[in-house]
């Protein structure tokens, strides 16, 4: 059904908001400095 | 390349089940393709860490080629700056669209763990339908609320999925980092110690009973479960043609009733009950926009 | 079922393909002067290596290098991360330690991971910690030839230029920086 594409469009322009708003630098900042903490150890 | 010869002859002589596994090796491959990683303890830092695998990878692991979808939106809420991730939500919404389930099925690395354990020979038991929810009351609370509203000085939250339960981190991150690299031996405290306990509580628990984990407490699972229903990748069920024999009942470790609920939100897209049926009623079929197309497992 | 095999292996095989080639760009940096190799094989920092030679700015976009190293007889080098908690738990105290201990020759100076890219998330929790130490935009390839993957990381170095001691990883209390700082002062 239609709704199957609308989501899919919705989601990729969700991603691309998200990504023109700074999440994906955050992301990418959490992913290669390690926060020892936040992974368990200690 | 002799690689990807290799690759299919091996393809063309398994069967279904062994095709799964097959893509769940390569998928636990390819999301750590950084082996050098578990030569010198160090993480990579390349620029796919910008993008999340759809299965479960921690991004901590040495060689974790992109970022953990559910460390990322932990990440991102746990931000001062955010109250939402349309990056995290919109990808998780994509690939649940597409493929719901699938990727529980088939690329998630952690699932190829448990599943391999259950091969151990034991006597299996099976878990009450009523403990799947706990899973949504997971991702509620540890993923979203407690780094949403658990906060520090400034604002920024704990990544409290990561940092309490996930011991697909405590196996692919935690112990290869501790073992990979000195300094960190000395430092490790309670945390680790509890971690580890919960990893080894799943090792376990895999043995006994069919993907625990999956069942009871994954955040990503239980997200993706809820696309199960519209997903485009799906499974499909003829009434017309069922003889009420059960053995799809039987066959599911997921303890589906594939023959009441194919679209199930446990149903990880095994292939099992299809390729049980003795008389086709179950189908695997994609479904985009009002036609349908009809893909039958060989 | 086939269509969807193949389409998934041609996915991965092509996400593999991309890695190959973004493995090119993580070469490890070799940074001329300093004596820290990066290529080889994991080491521990220890006592009297030199702390990287760099190049750098500070949140007022002076040029810093490792000179400001004879400007103290101890420096407090602390390694932080915007996104990480115990980092950012951590750093009151240590404001607290450095104006307590400035007269005595020592001095704290941030370095936030991410260098300039950091530099407004960490102008913003400066302001909001109103924290006055200084604090450095280095380029992650100087953290890279330090070995630095962790946050918080915090090295002392002399007036030398010369790390003293190991590296410590994660946050200690204002106690344990206290003795450990107080204890390379005597020497």
């Amino acid at each position: 059904m239609k709704k199957r594409v609308a989501l899919i469009l919705l989601a990729v322009f969700m991603m691309v908001f998200g990504i023109y708003r700074g999440e994906m630098a955050v992301v990418f900042n959490k992913a290669v400095n390690i926060c020892l903490e936040c992974i368990g150890i200690g | 390349m002799y690689l990807i010869k290799l690759l299919i002859y091996v393809w063309s002589v398994s069967e279904l089940a062994n095709k799964r596994k097959i893509i769940q090796g390569i998928t636990t491959f390819v999301y750590n393709f950084n082996l050098k990683g578990f030569f010198t303890g160090e993480i990579y830092t390349g620029k796919l860490k910008n993008a999340c695998v759809p299965g479960l990878n921690c991004y901590s692991c040495p060689g974790a080629a992109g970022s953990c979808p559910i460390g990322a939106l932990q990440s991102i809420l746990g931000n001062y700056k955010y109250q939402f991730s349309f990056y995290i939500f919109g990808f998780l919404m994509l690939i649940g669209t597409i493929l719901g389930r699938f990727v529980c099925g088939y690329l998630c690395p952690f699932g190829l763990f448990q599943e391999l354990l259950y091969k151990i020979k034991s006597k299996k038991f099976k878990i009450k339908r009523v403990f799947v929810y706990t899973k949504y009351f997971i991702l509620a609370i540890f993923v979203i609320a407690l780094p949403l509203f658990h906060t520090n000085v400034i604002g920024l939250g704990d990544p409290a999925f990561c940092k309490y339960i996930c011991p697909a981190g405590t196996i692919e991150a935690g112990i290869p980092l501790v073992l990979l690299n000195k300094p960190l031996q000395g430092i490790v405290g309670w945390l680790f110690g509890w971690k580890l306990f919960i990893l080894i509580v799943f090792i376990i628990g895999s043995v006994f009973s069919f993907r625990p984990f999956c069942k009871l407490i994954c955040p990503l699972g239980a997200i993706y479960s809820l696309f199960n229903k519209v997903s485009v990748f799906r499974y499909a069920f003829d009434e017309a043609k069922c003889i009420n024999c059960n053995k799809c009942v039987e066959t599911c470790k997921m303890d589906v009733i594939p023959h009441l609920n194919v679209n199930d939100i446990e149903c990880i897209r095994c292939g099992e009950c299809i390729e049980v049926c003795p008389t086709n009623a179950l189908t695997q079929i994609v479904v985009l926009g009002d036609g349908k197309k009809n893909e039958e497992i060989n | 079922m086939k269509k969807l095999i193949s389409v998934l292996i041609i996915m991965l095989l092509a996400l593999f393909t991309v890695g190959c080639i973004e493995k090119v760009d993580n070469k490890e940096v070799t940074i001329d002067e300093n004596q820290v190799e990066s290529n080889d094989v994991q080491e521990q920092v220890t006592d009297n290596t030199k702390f990287v030679s760099f190049k750098g700015e500070d949140m007022e976009g002076n040029e810093v290098t490792e000179k400001i190293f004879s400007e103290n007889k101890l420096t407090m080098i602390n390694i932080w991360g915007t996104t990480c908690p115990p980092c950012i738990n951590e750093m009151p105290y240590i404001e607290e330690i450095n104006n307590e201990m400035k007269d005595s020759g020592f001095e704290l100076i941030g370095v936030v991971a991410g260098g300039k890219a950091s530099k407004i998330d960490a102008e913003d929790i400066f302001n909001k910690l109103d924290l006055h130490y200084r604090n450095l935009l280095l380029d992650d390839k100087y953290l890279m030839a330090l070995k630095v993957q962790y946050v918080p990381t915090t090295f002392f170095v002399n007036s030398e230029g010369e790390i003293l001691g190991e590296a410590h990883i994660g946050a200690i209390s204002k106690e344990e920086y206290l003795e450990i700082i107080n204890g390379y002062l005597e020497k």
